[in-house]
This record gives C-alpha cells, sequence and structure tokens, in this order.
C-alpha cells in the first residue's frame, strides 16, 4: 500500500465517474421514456416470444438479471468512450485541456476487452426471452458472437503492427499528414464494419422471428438504444483506427495550428470527425439493416468460413510485407 | 494516497463479496457472474499498481473467454442431468483437503514472498504493453512459445476427440 501504488488524482477520478453515470443516466431515461410511449400509443403484437420465466439455472426470478445485464451492456459500451481521443487539444485560458477522458497505452485492447463482454448481455437476453429451443438459440448466438469477436481481434492485430502502438492517440497521429491506415488494411476495415453490424445489432433473428429488442418495455429499449450507442462509439473507434480520426484530409494540420491556433484547429478537426463518423456509422446502419435479412445459421458460416480464414490471411500477409 | 487508498479498500471488498458470492449462491449461474466481478475487482488492483496490460488482459480472457467457457459448459452439464445437487460424501473430502493443500501453498507462497517495494513514478513503464512484449520475446521467448504449443495441441485433441462422435442429440429434445 505504500510506495507500490500509483497516486491518482481523486478530483480525476470523481469527474469521469460522474460523466459515465451522467451519460448512462441519460440512456436510462430514454428508455424510460420509450417504454412509457409503448404503453401509451402501441399495443404489444402477439408472438414476440417474451415473458418466459426459466427457473433451471437462474432461480424464480431472472428478470433482475435481465435487468442488470442491460444496464451492465450499456455501461460497458459507454465506457468505449472514455479511451476514444475527441479531438487535439482544447486552450480554456492559459492551459491546454486534451480531449480524451483516459490515456492509456492499450486503450485499443481495452475496446476489445468491453466489447467481448456484451456477450453476458446477449447471453442472459436470450436466456430468459427465447421461449423453445433455448440451448440451440444460445449456442447459435455464443457462435455467431465468437465469430465477430475473434474475427475483429485479428483484423486489429496487422494495424497494430503497423502502428507499433495500442494507444489510439499514437495511431491517429500517426497517419497525420499521412496515408490513412485504410489504404493499407482494407480488408481488416471491411472486417470491422460487419463485426460491428453484427454485434450492435440487439436481436438476431430466430426461427423467422425477432427476439427480444423486439418487445416492450424499458429493458427492451435499453437494449436497442445499447445497439446504438455501441454502433455510434464502435463506428468513432474504426474512424480513429483506420480513417485517421480527427485528422483533417488534404491539408496539414500543423499549418492550420500554426496559422489559426489551436482552438480553430479544434473545430475544424471536429467537423472533420462528425463528418467521417457519420459517414461509417451510414454505413454501418446500412450493413445491419441488410445483414438483418439473413438467417444467422448463415452468418455464422460466413464468419467462422470466410470471415475468419480472410483475417487471417490478411494477418500473414501485413506480416511477411512488414518483415520483407 | 487519498483515492488510490479508498479505491484499494472499495475493490478489496468487491473483490471478497464477489468471492464469497461464487460459494454461497445456490445457482450455478449466480456462481459464474460472481466470479466475473471477482475478475473485474483483481483487474481494478491490477490497475492501481500500473500494470495496465495485465488488467485488460485478465478482463479479456478471464472475464471474456473463460467466464463464457464456464457458463455454456454449465449450461450444456444442466441440460444434460436433473437439476436435483449430486452430492457425494468422498467428492466433499477430497474437495476439503484440496482446499486446504491450495491455502496452505498459498500462504507458504504470500510468506516467501519478497518485501522490496517497487516504487512508481509518473514515466515508469513497468507493466506496460512495450515492456511486457520486450520481455515476452526475448526473456521469456522459449517458455510463451510452449504454452503457445500447449494450446495448440489442446485445441487439436479436442478437435480429433469429437470429430468422429456420433451426432449430439437434438436441441430441441433436451429440456431445461
Amino acid at each position: 500500500m505504500k510506495g507500490n501504488y500509483v497516486t491518482i488524482d481523486l478530483a480525476l477520478v470523481i469527474e469521469k465517474l460522474v460523466l459515465i453515470i451522467a451519460v448512462t443516466f441519460l440512456v436510462w431515461v430514454a428508455a424510460r421514456m420509450i417504454a412509457m410511449a409503448d404503453r401509451k400509443w402501441l399495443h404489444p403484437s402477439p408472438g414476440t416470444g417474451v415473458k418466459d420465466i426459466s427457473e433451471s439455472l437462474f432461480g424464480a426470478t431472472p428478470r433482475l438479471l435481465v435487468k442488470a445485464a442491460a444496464v451492465l451492456m450499456l455501461v460497458v459500451s459507454i465506457m468505449i468512450s472514455t479511451v476514444i481521443p475527441w479531438g487535439e487539444a482544447v486552450r480554456i485560458g492559459s492551459r491546454n485541456v486534451s480531449l480524451f477522458i483516459a490515456r492509456v497505452d492499450i486503450g485499443v485492447l481495452l475496446i476489445l476487452a468491453f466489447l467481448w463482454l456484451g456477450i453476458y448481455g446477449g447471453i442472459a437476453q436470450r436466456w430468459s426471452y427465447v421461449k423453445n429451443d433455448r440451448i440451440g438459440a444460445l449456442f447459435r448466438f455464443g457462435s455467431l458472437f465468437i465469430a465477430c469477436a475473434l474475427a475483429m481481434g485479428l483484423a486489429i492485430v496487422p494495424l497494430l503492427m503497423l502502428a507499433a502502438s495500442t494507444d489510439l492517440q499514437n495511431i491517429i497521429s500517426l497517419q497525420k499528414d499521412a496515408v490513412w491506415n485504410i489504404f493499407y488494411q482494407l480488408p481488416g476495415f471491411l472486417i470491422m464494419l460487419l463485426g460491428t453490424a453484427v454485434l450492435s445489432k440487439p436481436s438476431f433473428t430466430n426461427d423467422g422471428r425477432r427476439i427480444a429488442g423486439a418487445g416492450f418495455g424499458s429493458v427492451n429499449a435499453m437494449y436497442n438504444l445499447t445497439g446504438y450507442v455501441l454502433l455510434f462509439l464502435m463506428g468513432t473507434f474504426i474512424t480513429a483506427l483506420y480513417l485517421g480520426g480527427y485528422e483533417i484530409p488534404f491539408v496539414s494540420d500543423l499549418a492550420l495550428r500554426r496559422r489559426f491556433g489551436v482552438n480553430v484547429l479544434f473545430i475544424l478537426q471536429g467537423i472533420s470527425f462528425s463528418f467521417k463518423i457519420i459517414m461509417v456509422v451510414a454505413i454501418l446502419l446500412w450493413t445491419r439493416r441488410v445483414l438483418e435479412r439473413y438467417d444467422e445459421s448463415i452468418l455464422i458460416r460466413w464468419g467462422w468460413k470466410l470471415i475468419i480464414p480472410a483475417a487471417l490471411i490478411n494477418l500473414a500477409g501485413t506480416a511477411v510485407v512488414l518483415v520483407a | 494516497m487519498g483515492a488510490t487508498f479508498i479505491l484499494f479498500w472499495i475493490l478489496s471488498t468487491l473483490a471478497f463479496a464477489a468471492a464469497m458470492g461464487i460459494l454461497v449462491s445456490k445457482k450455478e449461474l449466480y456462481s459464474v457472474l460472481s466470479f466475473i466481478v471477482l475478475v473485474f475487482a483483481i483487474s481494478g488492483h491490477f490497475i492501481l499498481m500500473n500494470a495496465q496490460f495485465l488488467a485488460i488482459v485478465n478482463i479479456l480472457v478471464v472475464a471474456g473467454a473463460l467466464g463464457v467457457m464456464f457458463l455454456y459448459g454449465l449450461i450444456l452439464v444442466r441440460s444434460h442431468r436433473d437439476s436435483e445437487q449430486v452430492k457425494i460424501l468422498y467428492m466433499r473430502i477430497a474437495g476439503v483437503i484440496a482446499s486446504l493443500l491450495l491455502l496452505i501453498v498459498l500462504t507458504a507462497a504470500v510468506s516467501k514472498a519478497s518485501q522490496n517495494e517497487v516504487v512508481l513514478r509518473p514515466g515508469t513503464w513497468i507493466g506496460h504493453v512495450d515492456k511486457i512484449g520486450e520481455e515476452l520475446f526475448s526473456r521469456f521467448f522459449v517458455p510463451f512459445v510452449i504454452s503457445g504449443l500447449l494450446l495448440l495441441s489442446v485445441l487439436v485433441g479436442t478437435v480429433v476427440i469429437i470429430i468422429n462422435r456420433e451426432p449430439a442429440p437434438d436441441p430441441k429434445s433436451v429440456t431445461l
């Protein structure tokens, strides 16, 4: 307890916690409002397959667990935002304020870990909402999730080899006024898009019928909103990895900074970053909508037989090119 | 020291509560969830000790992959036997003996641990990803490769075992 711990500023910790709790609370409020609107203006349709309570593993009341899983998924998704750098710096008064919540040298791994934890939310969700063939649904979900998460992990590794860093700030600054990573790593970019589109979808199809996320109530709304939070934040992550993050294309950021100062550059970078994120999120939404049409088993087959080998070949090829 | 001290006690309490939860809870699933909370608390301790890489790998591998494996194992085991608890006397005795042995080993390890304090200042890179990568690929290269080969052989063995089995019973016929 004495010398071998890093001292952490208490104010800093509290600030981060307040920020995360505030955002989580806002999404929760939105979920409640959606649920209220559902109750007021919509009638629950039959055949959504909800309200089946299993007493085998969860005990008598899995409702609490489902809610806990929804909150867990939401918090974990929002935690992704803590390591994404949103801009270079902004000058307030006489000091430069950096625009990320936590700069950790393992930002990429952190995001992957948080993404991976979403599997528990999915398991709890399927366990409580799927009525027949529950084991099949659980295993299909697990298979699909692992295929996507594994492919995404394998797709990021060549990028980390190129950047020689797992710090997102470093990866962005390497692309600054240089060639974006997408031109080196197009297969990785596509795999990330596909994986995010599948993972951020709160409801996979099951027996030709939507399961959770299609019903009503605040938990379902929360699952849907979590899907959108994840979609947006992963879109930001992909932008930072492959599209240069907040870097402004075609002009030199350094020259702009010298000419106009930090704050003007911050605004310009914000516009650039927002534009890129909107583009990526639009592509993601479109991909997600298209993938919804396919059966889960087809997606699993593609994931294991096509995407993961492609990611492996990409990894091996990049390694050979880097060494040779 | 203030924030670190408070965080240390919060994390320790959480870890202890989660460890008790693993033992106490009647349903296996809640045990698995307590296990995940425990892993998170330990990762928090790692972060306090500036071992960020270890913390994240702990979450990614133990909470992510291992916890999911436990969960699916439980689901499969549960679907093949009745929900009543199996309590065999000699298994309990074996469990007690094994736990006592583990306790002895852990106590010996902790009491033999060196009391040297590693002072960490801002700017030191102990426990960071670059440093660990260097160590893994220089000093600990052979153990690293051997453990990789071990995992590969486990994978191949699993495939060999399951590849010539008769097809599993139809999941639809299994009732929970």
